[in-house]
């Protein structure tokens, strides 16, 4: 399987990994372990240490409706938001790697909307999307109150999920470009040759030849959307109206430090690494075989 | 560009100006919401071209009172982190790919782990 040279050895490599592993150990596992503990135990409500609870807080968040409505919204703001900014990030790196003119214009543009940082989306997306006083308003006066996330819960997910996709489209949009130019050219001459069009020869050579991209921002983009959507969230709709918007990650954040119930966030937080580690595990096992490594 | 193509060049030209409004919009209607005074960003519709507050509004920002500190802080942290960050990865990514010994896949999926988790949750117990 390993097509490169390898070397064989214990000392060396466990040398060079150990920075990133103590690293990683002392600001992720030790933590996470610290988590781990408070999702198993439980404050009592006048003060005195922790008392071991075993699952009662598990039970409790799987027993609150609450809860699964934030699950639900969070999977659907993944499916939107990732087949949106991946499907336009593809499809903007295949026009932009045509190479017409003006393409390095696009493609130094196309990618600053994710050097931009989370809250600054929020903020310019809540601007623009203001149902009173944004650029979209002016819809608002011809159909009143067509357009209004601050009281339509459907309108703040679709907010969220555009301004989440707009900053993930710049991400995948890069890394497309990148894996696109690393094809070689006579690949798609000698398509040309054998009779193949524009776009047969963007489907059938370039888009195959780059699945292990499309699969590394697959990952990245759901885990995305599950971990680092919560700029997004706070800033724009705070949890949404009638908690339309509640993110799970949302929800761990507004639990624990404005409800001050650490146990029930950390126990939140278990789950939903779990459940993107699960959704991760079933990505690779499901992909691997279909795409071929060069 | 092996062939002509001039209706799917135009096409192409047509979508990827239109992608251009449309990705770098917000950006353009934040920098001109900074550019005037909070009577006129208020205004219904938004204001569509720049207008005079300019440089009142970024001398207000970036002075002390403002984003000034903070960048500073800012700067000191992405250098740090990025030079940080790219050694160490290197230097883990190497070790993985390079060598073959018992606990490649562990230590591989150990850092991978580490993507899963959103940062606030680790941030309480770090404190």
């Amino acid at each position: 399987m390993d097509k490169r040279a390898t070397f064989r050895g214990l000392a060396l490599p466990l040398l060079l990994i150990a920075p990133q592993i103590l690293l990683i150990f002392l600001f992720f596992y030790w933590p996470t372990g610290n988590a781990l503990y408070w999702a198993f135990t439980t404050q009592p409500p006048f003060g005195g240490s922790q008392i071991w609870v075993g699952l009662q807080n598990f039970q409790q968040i799987f027993a609150d409706p609450i809860y699964w409505d934030s699950v639900g919204v969070s999977l659907v703001f993944c499916l939107f938001s990732t087949t949106l900014a991946m499907g336009v990030g593809l499809l903007l790196a295949l026009l932009v790697d045509r190479q017409l003119p003006l393409y390095r214009l696009y493609r130094f543009s196309f990618f600053l909307p994710y050097a931009i940082a989370a809250p600054a989306v929020g903020l310019g997306f809540r601007f623009i999307f203001a149902p009173d006083a944004g650029f979209v308003s002016t819809i608002n006066q011809i159909w009143p109150n067509l357009w209004n996330p601050a009281l339509d819960g459907r309108d703040a997910l679709i907010l969220i999920i555009l301004a989440n996709a707009w900053k993930m489209t710049a991400y995948n949009f890069i890394f497309f470009l990148a894996a696109l130019q690393g094809l070689p050219r006579s690949l798609l001459e000698a398509g040309a040759m054998d009779g193949a069009g524009l776009i047969r020869r963007m489907r059938d050579i370039q888009v195959p030849l780059i699945l292990p991209t499309g699969f590394f921002l697959l990952v990245i983009n759901i885990a995305e959307s599950f971990v680092d959507s919560f700029g997004i969230v706070q800033i724009t709709t705070g949890g949404g109206p009638a908690r339309a918007t509640d993110l799970m990650v949302f929800k761990i954040y507004s639990d624990g430090f404005k409800g001050l119930d650490y146990s029930l966030a950390a126990a939140q937080s278990i789950v939903l690494m779990l459940m993107v580690t699960g959704l991760t595990v079933i990505q690779f096992r499901f992909a691997e075989r279909r795409i071929h490594y060069s | 560009m092996i062939e002509r193509t001039p209706l799917l060049n135009g096409l192409t030209q047509l979508a990827l100006a239109l992608a251009f409004v449309l990705m770098l919009l917000p950006i353009y209607m934040i920098f001109v919401a900074s550019t005037h005074d909070f009577v006129m960003v208020n205004r219904l519709p938004m204001p569509l071209w720049p207008g005079a507050s300019l440089i009142e509004n970024y001398s207000a920002v970036l002075g002390d009172n403002g984003l000034g500190r903070g960048m500073a802080n800012s700067l000191i942290m992405a250098v740090g982190v990025t030079v940080g960050k790219v050694l160490l990865a290197a230097l883990s990514a190497y070790a993985i790919v390079y060598f073959r010994f018992r606990l490649r896949k562990l230590l591989f999926w150990m850092i991978f782990a580490t993507l899963m988790l959103p940062l606030e949750v680790r941030i309480v117990p770090s404190y």
